[in-house]
C-alpha cells in the first residue's frame, strides 16, 4: 500500500480519482490547490504525487517546486491537460508527463511502475 | 493649251510641246509624230525608261496628277538645264499627258539652286526632328535602331541608299539591324513602293514596326559576324574616330583579313563609331572640354549608296554624325530606362512579396489567436468531459447485469472519447510545440512509418512502394514532429480508403523520398480519384476535409510543421501515379548540418 496525493482543483475529477484508485488499496489524498498539497505533502509525507498544473492560488508547477525542494525522494506525475506544459523546463522535474484522459488505464499504469520503481 | 498656236509663235518662244498618248507616242500639237524620247532623268536621280513604272510621264497619265522634273545639261545633250513641265490631260484625252519642255535661263537655275539647296537642308533638319521626337518615346533598341535607319534611308532627305548598325561587344562585332534594298532588283520595287505610297516618315516607322517578315537585307545582316582583330586596319582605325570615315573596297585584299565592304556588297561605304555618351557631354557636342571623353564603343554606323552610287554632300555626312552621335544618347537612355524598368519590377516584386507576407502574417496571428482559444476551450472543455467518460466508465462497470442501462452509460462513455480525440486534435492544432531538432534521416523515418502502417495498407488492398536513395537523407528537423508529418499523410490515404466505405479507391500508393543540395521532398502519391476540385485551393487550411466525419486538421497540421521545419506542403494533381500526391518540400543537403531556429 502506498501513500498517494492527487492534486486537482476540478471536484469531480477528485472524486473520479478517488473511486478508480481506492479499490488499488492505496491510501489517497486529495488537494485542490498547489498551495494545499504543498502543505499536505509536508504533513502526509506521500508515496506519489500526481499533480495538475492549472490550479488557483498556486500552479502545479510551482508545488511540485516546493514540495521537491522539501523532499527530493518524492516522485511527481503531472496530470494536465494542456500537452504544451512538457516544453516548460520546471515540468522537467516530474518523473513522468502525461496528458489528461477520461481512460485512466495509463495513469494507472505509470503510477503502479512508479511505485515500483520506488519500491513500494 | 490648243493646236490654234501659229507656229511661228512656237518657234520663238523656249517651249516645245508635245502630248505623249497612252501607248508612249509622242506628237506635237500639230499631230506630228516625234521620235519617242526613250530615256528620261528625274531629278531625283531616277533612272527610268518612258513606259515604265517610274517614269514620271507614265506616273502622270495613271495618277492624272502633274509632275515638274528638271534635267541637268549633261543629260540634255547640251550647255542648259531643261525643265519639263508634265500634265495630264482630260476628257477625250485622258490617259494622255501634255508635255513642255522649257530651256533654264542659267541666272534662273542659278537661283533655283540656291533654293533647292535650303530646301534639301530643310528636309534633313525636318527628317533629324522627326527622328529625334521618336527616339524620346522608345525605349527598345531595335526600334530606335530602326528608325535610325529609317531617317538615314527616307526619300530625299538624307537619303543614304542603305544603312547598316552592327553591334561591337568586346572583341566582336555582330550585324544587328539594316534597312533599304540589298540588291539593284530589290533597289527597284522598294522605291517604286515608297513612290506610290508616299508614306510620311513617321507612318514609314510604324510600317518598320509592324513588318513581321524581316527584309532580304536585314537577314543578310544577321548573319555577319568577325572578330575586330581580324578586320581590315582602316575598319579598326576607323573606330577610334569620332567622325565619319569614307571605307572603300580596296583592290586587294590582305590575306585573311575580313573586309566589311565585301559583306555589305558596296563598293565604298561611310563609318560613323556609335559610343554612349561620356559623363557630362550632351547629344549636341557641348562637352565644353578640349578633348571631350570617350564613352564605351557598342557599334557603329555604316552607309553607302550602293545602288545610286551618288556622292553624298558634307551635309549629308555631318547629318550621318549627329544621328550616329543621338543613337549613343538613345541606347544610354534605353539602358537607363530598362535599369529603371529593373528596379521597379524589383520594387513592385518586393512590395507584393511583402504583401503577401503581411497576408501570411496576418492569417498566421489569426490561426495563432484561434489556437490560444481553442486551446483554452479545449481544456475547459476536457476537464468536465473527463469526469462525464471517467464516471460513464464507472457506470458500465457498476451496472453490469443491467444491460439496458449498461448499453446507456456504454454510449455515454463512446460518445465522450469522440469528443475527447476532437479536442486533442484541437489541442494538438491550436498549441504548437517547439521543435527539438536534431539530425535525422527522413528515408529511415519514411521507411518507419510505412512498416508502421503497412498492415492497414494490406488490410485495404492497397500495393505501396517506398522509394529511397541508398545514402541517408539528413534534414535538420524535430524527429517526431517529422514522424507526424509522415504519418498525417498515410493516415489520410488509410482514412480516405476504409473498407466499410466503397471497398477502396485506391490500388497503389507511392511513397519517395529524393535529397538534392537545394531541397529534400518527400512524396506520397497515390492512384485514387485525386482531391475534389472544389477542394484543391483549401486542402491544407485547418478544418477542411473531403470526409464528412472528419475534423480537417491533418493536413494542416503537416503544412505547418513542414513550414516550421523551412519547407512546404503543394498538391500536384494529376500526380504520377494519376491520383492525388502530395509533394513536402525541406530544406536541402547544403542546410541540412546547420542548426535552424525553429
Amino acid at each position: 500500500m502506498a501513500r498517494i496525493l492527487f492534486a486537482d482543483d476540478d471536484e469531480s475529477l477528485r472524486m473520479l480519482y478517488q473511486e478508480e484508485f481506492q479499490a488499488d488499496g492505496h491510501e489517497l489524498h486529495f488537494a485542490a490547490t498547489g498551495r494545499e498539497a504543498v502543505e499536505l505533502a509536508k504533513m502526509v509525507h506521500p508515496d506519489l504525487i500526481v499533480m495538475d498544473i492549472r490550479m488557483p492560488e498556486m500552479d502545479g508547477l510551482e508545488a511540485m517546486g516546493r514540495i521537491v525542494a522539501e523532499d527530493n525522494e518524492v516522485p511527481v506525475i503531472i496530470y494536465s491537460a494542456f500537452p504544451h506544459h512538457k516544453e516548460d523546463f520546471s515540468s522537467w522535474l516530474a518523473d513522468a508527463y502525461l496528458v489528461k484522459s477520461m481512460d485512466l488505464g495509463e495513469l494507472r499504469r505509470t503510477i503502479e511502475r512508479t511505485l515500483r520503481d520506488k519500491g513500494c | 493649251m490648243s493646236d490654234t498656236l501659229p507656229a511661228n509663235m512656237l518657234d520663238q518662244l523656249p517651249l516645245r510641246l508635245y502630248i505623249v498618248d497612252e501607248g508612249h507616242q509622242a506628237r506635237t500639237l500639230n499631230g506630228e509624230l516625234l521620235p519617242t524620247p526613250g530615256v528620261i532623268h528625274g531629278s531625283d536621280c531616277h533612272v527610268c525608261v518612258l513606259g515604265e513604272d517610274h517614269c514620271p510621264i507614265r506616273q502622270s497619265s495613271r495618277d492624272g496628277r502633274p509632275r515638274h522634273l528638271r534635267l541637268p545639261p549633261h543629260l540634255c545633250g547640251g550647255e542648259r538645264s531643261v525643265d519639263l513641265d508634265i500634265m495630264p490631260l482630260r476628257g477625250e484625252q485622258a490617259g494622255s499627258v501634255l508635255v513642255v519642255e522649257r530651256d533654264v535661263d542659267e541666272g534662273d537655275l542659278e537661283l533655283s539652286r540656291t533654293d533647292a539647296g535650303m530646301e534639301r537642308q530643310l528636309r534633313q533638319l525636318d527628317i533629324l526632328n522627326q527622328v529625334l521626337a521618336a527616339l524620346q518615346q522608345v525605349r527598345d533598341l531595335d526600334r530606335i535602331l530602326r528608325i535610325i535607319l529609317a531617317g538615314l534611308t527616307f526619300g530625299k532627305g538624307l537619303e543614304f541608299n542603305r544603312a547598316f548598325f552592327f553591334e561591337v561587344r568586346g572583341d566582336e562585332v555582330f550585324g544587328r539591324l539594316a534597312v533599304g534594298p540589298l540588291d539593284g532588283g530589290e533597289a527597284e520595287r522598294i522605291w517604286a513602293r515608297q513612290d506610290l505610297s508616299r508614306l510620311s516618315l513617321a507612318e514609314l516607322f510604324a510600317q518598320l514596326d509592324a513588318d513581321e517578315e524581316a527584309p532580304p537585307i536585314q537577314r543578310h545582316v544577321e548573319q555577319l559576324s568577325f572578330h575586330l582583330a581580324a578586320a581590315a586596319p582602316q575598319l579598326r582605325v576607323s573606330l577610334e574616330r569620332q567622325a565619319c570615315t569614307m571605307l572603300r573596297l580596296p583592290p586587294e585584299r590582305e590575306p585573311g583579313s575580313v573586309c566589311l565592304l565585301d559583306m555589305t556588297g558596296s563598293q565604298e561605304s561611310w563609318l560613323v563609331p556609335v559610343r554612349l555618351p561620356a559623363q557630362g557631354s550632351s547629344p549636341d557636342g557641348e562637352e565644353g572640354a578640349i578633348r571631350p571623353a570617350r564613352g564605351e564603343l557598342r557599334g557603329f554606323l555604316l552607309v553607302d549608296n550602293a545602288i545610286t552610287r551618288r556622292e553624298p554632300t558634307s551635309e549629308h555626312l555631318d547629318a550621318l554624325t549627329s544621328c550616329a552621335r543621338h543613337l549613343g544618347f538613345a541606347l544610354e537612355r534605353a539602358r537607363m530606362n530598362r535599369d529603371l524598368d529593373e528596379r521597379l519590377q524589383e520594387l513592385q516584386d518586393a512590395y507584393a512579396q511583402l504583401d503577401r507576407r503581411q497576408e501570411q502574417l496576418l492569417k498566421a496571428e489569426k490561426l495563432a489567436a484561434v489556437g490560444r482559444v481553442t486551446g483554452n476551450l479545449a481544456h475547459e472543455i476536457k476537464t468536465p468531459l473527463m469526469s462525464i467518460g471517467g464516471f460513464a466508465r464507472l457506470l458500465v462497470r457498476e451496472l453490469a447485469g443491467q444491460e439496458k442501462a449498461r448499453d446507456y452509460a456504454d454510449r455515454v462513455l463512446k460518445e465522450s472519447r469522440r469528443i475527447e480525440h476532437i479536442l486533442e486534435a484541437l489541442l494538438d492544432y491550436g498549441v504548437p510545440q517547439m521543435l527539438r531538432r536534431e539530425q535525422v534521416d527522413l528515408a529511415v523515418r519514411a521507411w518507419q512509418q510505412t512498416e508502421r502502417l503497412a498492415e492497414d495498407f494490406r488490410e485495404r488492398g492497397i500495393a505501396f512502394t517506398l522509394e529511397v536513395p541508398q545514402d541517408p537523407c539528413w534534414v535538420w528537423g524535430d524527429p517526431l514532429r517529422l514522424d507526424q508529418l509522415l504519418h498525417i499523410q498515410l493516415q489520410n490515404v488509410l482514412d480516405l480508403n476504409e473498407p466499410r466505405r466503397d471497398g477502396g479507391r485506391c490500388r497503389s500508393l507511392l511513397v519517395r523520398v529524393e535529397q538534392d543540395e537545394d531541397a529534400t521532398r518527400l512524396i506520397v502519391a497515390d492512384d485514387g480519384p485525386g482531391v475534389p476540385t472544389h477542394l484543391i485551393t483549401t486542402l491544407f487550411e485547418p478544418f477542411v476535409s473531403g470526409r464528412e466525419s472528419a475534423l480537417g486538421l491533418g493536413l494542416a497540421q503537416a503544412r505547418d510543421i513542414a513550414r516550421r521545419h523551412g519547407g512546404d506542403l503543394h498538391l500536384a494533381q494529376p500526380g504520377r501515379l494519376g491520383g492525388a500526391e502530395i509533394i513536402t518540400t525541406l530544406q536541402g543537403r547544403n542546410h541540412g548540418t546547420h542548426p535552424v531556429r525553429g
